[in-house]
C-alpha cells in the first residue's frame, strides 16, 4: 500500500515473516483453560481494573497473562448476573461479546457490575467506574470497546425523575444501551419523561403567545455532570474530565457511525420553560427541560423553577466523539418526534435517525387552542448523518399500527430495530415501517429489561422489573390526599434469546407479576397518567400509544401529501 | 427472520481463520516489530492477538473487507497494554539503576539490516500515537483508509498525520546519518 515516496521506509519490513510459533493461536488459547469459542475478555477486564491497563478483544487473553506476570486475579468466572432492571447493555464488535453494566439491584441501589455474554453464558468482569444513572453505551470500534455516558448516581440526573417534557432519550433508546425504553425510576436507565397525555386528562388551556397567563419561570442552566467513559480491553478509561468538558445530556441516544468513524450523540427536548403540563400539583417539585436550540447558545439543561412544561421547537442536537471529546454539532433542522430512534445502517455504514409523529396533537409554539392546531399525518421521517449535518433520506405516511415504546426495550440488530414491548410483543421496524412478529414463548410482561445484539445477530435480553407502579384512576387524577400505593417491584435475572424467529429462555428467573395498585398522588412532581412510585419501576402503560403532549411539524422538509 | 431480512450469514464465517492468519500474519507481525521494543516481545504479542482474534471470531463474524482492519485494532489495542507495560518496566528498572538496550536484542534476532534497525530507532523517538500510524502505514502496508479504520480517524486526518510523522522519521534518519 505504500507509495513510492515510502517505499524507502517499507522496504526494511519486506523481509520480516511471521514466526511458526505465532500459528499456534488455537493452542495458546487453550493453554490457559479457556474454551475457543469463549470469550476471553472479561478475565481481561479483571486484570486491567487491577492495573488499570488491559488488553483487547484479544486483549482479554493478554490481560490474562498480564494477570499471571504479576497482575490481579480475575473475575471473569462463569455465573447469571444478579435480578436487575434498567441496565445498559451493548454489543462489542470488537470483542465479539455483549457487555452489560449497572442498572437498579433488588434493593433499589444502583449497581455497577459488568457482565460479558458471549452467545452460552455470562461471565463477571471488572466492576465499572461506580454507579451511574441514565447510562447509554454504543459500540465503538474506532476506540476498541464501547463508550459510555451516564451520570454518577450520587448526583441530579438531568432527566431522571422528571417529567413533563421529553427528555434526551425521548424515551426511545437505540444503537446505545438497549436497555430502551426505560422507566424514570430505574436506576441506570434513561429516564422517559414522554409527555404522555391520557385521552381523559384535558390539555392545559393554552394562552396565546405573549399572553401574561404564562407562569414565571427562570430557566437556569444545569451544571454538567455527565461522565464519559471507553470500556475497552484495556479496562475503564475516562478520556474526558468529568464536569469540564462539553458532554451530551445523559440519556442521548448514542450510534456509531462507521462511513465517519464518530460516535454520534443525539438528545432532544426543549429549549424554554412554558405553562404546566395536565394537573401538575403547584406542590410538585421544579422539572428540568433539556436543553436544545443553538448548542452555541445553550449546551445545557435549562431548570425551571416553577412546576412548569418545556416549550419550544423539539428539535435534535447532535454531538459527535472525535475520541476524545465531544463536540457540538450546528443546530439542524431536524426535530424530535414521539419517537426518535438512533442506530447505525449497515448499509450506508451512517447513523441513522427515525423520528415519527403521531399525528394529532398540537403544535408546542404558540400555545394556540387544540382546537386550531392543523391535523398532521403521522409519519416517519429518516434521516443519515453526513459527518456534519443530518440528510433526509426518506418519509414515509404510517400505515400500519406501531408498538407501545413507553416500559419497551429497543436495540438494533443488523440494521433493524427490534422491540420487546411492555405487554411482552415483540416489534421490529426496517425501512420505515414497523412488523409484529407472531412468536411463542416471549419473556414475560416487564420493563426495564436490558437489550442489545449479541453474538450471529441474535438479541439477548436480561432481567427487567414488574409491578411497583400505579396505574391511572379513571378520572387520570389521583383523589386529593390520597398516598403513594405501589407494589413492591420484582426484578428478575432471566436471559433470554431472540433469534429472528422466536425467544428462548436461556436462564434465570423472570420477575414476578404482582398485582396491581391504584394511582399515587403527585407528590413526586410526576405527571399522570401516573408516575412510578419512588423506588418502583413502571412497565408499558395500558395507553396504547405514547403519545405526547406535544407537537412535532417538520420544518425544513417538504410537506408531505397525504 | 433477522438473516433473512439482511441476507446475513449466521453460521460460519465467511473465510477459515486459518487463512487469514496466513493473509495477514505477516503484516501483524511487522507492525509489532515496528512498534515493539525487542523481537521477542513482538513475537509474543502477535501471537497474543491471533490467539485473541482466534477466539472471538466466530462471534464477531467480520466481513473479508473488515477482518483486516478488525485485527489491527486488536493489534494496537495490545500494543498499546505493551507500551504500557513497558513504562512499568521502565520506571521500575530505572529505580534499580540498570536497563537493558532494546538494540541488545534486536541484533541478536532478526535485525541484521542496518536499515530496520535504523528505522526502529526513528520510531523509537516518536510518540505512540505517530509510531502506531507509521507502523500501520509502512510496516503493515495498510491504507490510509484503513489506518484511519484502525485508529478511529478520518482517511484524511490519518494520511495528513502519517505524512507528518513520516517526516519526523525522516529528520531522525538524517541526524543518525
Amino acid at each position: 500500500m505504500s507509495d513510492e515516496s515510502e517505499r524507502d521506509l517499507s522496504a526494511a519490513f519486506d523481509e520480516l515473516r511471521a514466526p511458526a510459533s505465532t500459528a499456534n493461536y488455537a493452542s495458546r488459547t487453550s493453554g490457559i483453560d479457556i474454551p475457543s469459542t469463549r470469550s476471553h475478555w472479561p478475565q481481561a477486564m479483571a486484570s486491567a481494573l487491577a492495573v488499570a491497563v488491559a488488553l483487547a478483544g484479544a486483549g482479554t487473553f493478554l490481560a490474562l497473562r498480564s494477570a499471571r506476570q504479576g497482575g490481579v486475579a480475575s473475575s471473569g468466572a462463569a455465573a447469571n448476573p444478579p435480578a436487575r432492571s434498567g441496565a445498559a447493555m451493548v454489543w462489542d464488535s470488537t470483542a465479539g461479546v455483549t457487555i452489560m453494566f449497572g442498572g437498579s439491584g433488588s434493593n433499589g441501589n444502583t449497581l455497577h457490575d459488568v457482565w460479558t455474554w458471549d452467545g452460552s453464558r455470562w461471565s463477571a468482569a471488572a466492576k465499572g467506574p461506580g454507579p451511574l444513572t441514565d447510562v447509554r453505551m454504543v459500540d465503538d470500534p474506532a476506540d476498541g470497546g464501547a463508550l459510555l455516558l451516564g451520570v454518577p448516581a450520587v448526583a441530579i440526573s438531568n432527566g431522571g425523575g422528571v417529567s413533563g417534557c421529553v427528555s434526551s432519550g425521548s424515551g426511545t433508546s437505540v444503537g446505545s444501551s438497549g436497555s430502551g425504553i426505560a422507566t424514570p425510576a430505574a436506576a441506570g436507565a434513561p429516564a422517559i419523561a414522554i409527555a404522555t397525555a391520557p385521552a381523559n386528562v384535558p390539555t392545559p388551556a393554552s394562552p396565546p403567545p405573549g399572553s401574561s397567563a404564562l407562569p414565571t419561570c427562570t430557566p437556569t442552566v444545569v451544571a454538567p455532570t455527565e461522565q464519559t467513559w471507553l470500556f475497552t480491553q484495556h479496562g475503564w478509561s475516562h478520556p474526558t474530565a468529568p464536569g469540564t468538558a462539553i458532554t451530551p445530556p445523559a440519556g442521548s441516544q448514542l450510534a456509531y457511525d462507521s462511513a465517519t468513524r464518530q460516535v454520534v450523540a443525539v438528545s432532544t427536548g426543549y429549549s424554554s420553560c412554558g405553562l404546566p403540563l395536565g394537573v401538575a400539583s403547584a406542590a410538585a417539585p421544579a422539572i428540568v427541560c433539556p436543553m436544545l436550540g443553538a448548542p452555541s447558545a445553550l449546551t445545557r439543561p435549562i431548570h425551571c423553577s416553577a412546576v412548569t412544561s418545556c416549550t419550544g421547537g423539539a428539535t435534535v442536537t447532535t454531538w459527535t466523539w472525535s475520541g476524545t471529546v465531544w463536540k457540538a454539532e450546528p443546530a439542524t433542522a431536524v426535530e424530535a418526534g414521539v419517537v426518535t430512534l438512533l442506530f447505525r445502517d449497515p448499509t450506508t455504514q451512517h447513523a441513522t435517525l427515525m423520528t415519527s409523529n403521531s399525528g394529532d396533537v398540537c403544535p408546542p409554539t404558540g400555545y394556540s387552542p387544540a382546537a386550531s392546531c392543523a391535523a398532521v399525518p403521522p409519519m416517519t421521517s429518516t434521516w443519515s448523518w453526513t459527518g456534519t449535518a443530518w440528510h433526509l433520506l426518506s418519509q414515509q405516511f404510517i400505515v400500519q399500527a406501531t408498538p407501545s415504546l413507553v416500559g419497551a426495550s429497543v436495540t438494533p440488530v443488523s440494521g433493524h430495530i427490534v422491540v420487546l414491548t411492555g405487554a411482552g410483543e415483540t416489534w421490529t421496524f426496517a425501512a420505515g415501517q414497523w412488523t409484529q412478529d407472531t412468536v411463542t414463548g416471549h419473556p414475560s410482561v416487564r420493563s426495564g429489561a436490558a437489550m442489545a445484539e449479541g453474538p450471529s445477530s441474535t438479541v439477548v435480553l436480561f432481567g427487567g422489573s414488574a409491578g411497583g407502579y400505579a396505574y391511572p384512576l379513571a378520572s387520570g387524577v389521583a383523589p386529593a390526599g390520597s398516598q403513594p400505593t405501589g407494589s413492591q417491584a420484582t426484578l428478575g435475572s432471566d436471559t433470554w434469546v431472540w433469534n429472528g424467529t422466536s425467544w428462548r429462555h436461556i436462564a434465570g428467573a423472570a420477575p414476578a407479576q404482582p398485582p396491581v395498585v391504584g394511582c399515587p398522588t403527585t407528590s413526586s412532581g410526576l405527571i399522570p397518567p401516573c408516575a412510578p412510585v419512588p423506588g418502583k419501576v413502571a412497565p408499558a402503560t395500558p395507553l396504547s400509544s405514547p403519545l405526547p403532549n406535544l407537537h412535532i411539524v417538520p420544518q425544513g422538509v417538504a410537506t408531505p401529501t397525504p | 427472520m433477522i438473516a433473512a431480512m439482511t441476507g446475513r450469514q449466521l453460521e460460519g464465517a465467511a473465510t477459515p481463520f486459518d487463512e487469514v492468519y496466513r493473509e495477514h500474519a505477516d503484516a501483524v507481525y511487522r507492525f509489532c516489530v515496528s512498534q515493539l521494543r525487542d523481537v521477542e516481545t513482538a513475537e509474543d504479542i502477535t501471537g497474543d492477538v491471533f490467539a485473541a482474534a482466534f477466539a472471538a471470531y466466530e462471534r464477531v463474524h467480520p466481513d473479508d473487507a473488515g477482518v483486516r482492519t478488525w485485527l489491527f485494532r486488536i493489534a494496537r489495542n495490545a500494543v498499546i497494554d505493551q507500551y504500557r507495560r513497558e513504562g512499568r518496566r521502565r520506571a521500575l528498572i530505572a529505580r534499580v539503576g540498570r536497563d537493558r538496550q532494546f538494540a541488545d536484542s534486536v541484533e541478536e534476532t532478526v535485525e541484521r539490516r542496518s536499515d530496520l534497525r535504523s528505522i526502529r530507532a526513528a520510531l523509537e523517538t516518536l510518540r505512540d500515537h505517530d509510531r502506531l500510524l507509521v507502523g500501520l502505514r509502512i510496516a503493515a502496508g495498510l491504507s490510509f483508509a484503513e489506518v484511519g479504520a484502525v485508529l478511529g480517524m478520518r482517511e484524511s486526518a490519518a494520511k495528513a498525520a502519517t505524512h507528518r510523522a513520516l517526516e519526523r522519521v525522516r529528520a531522525t534518519l538524517r541526524e543518525q546519518a
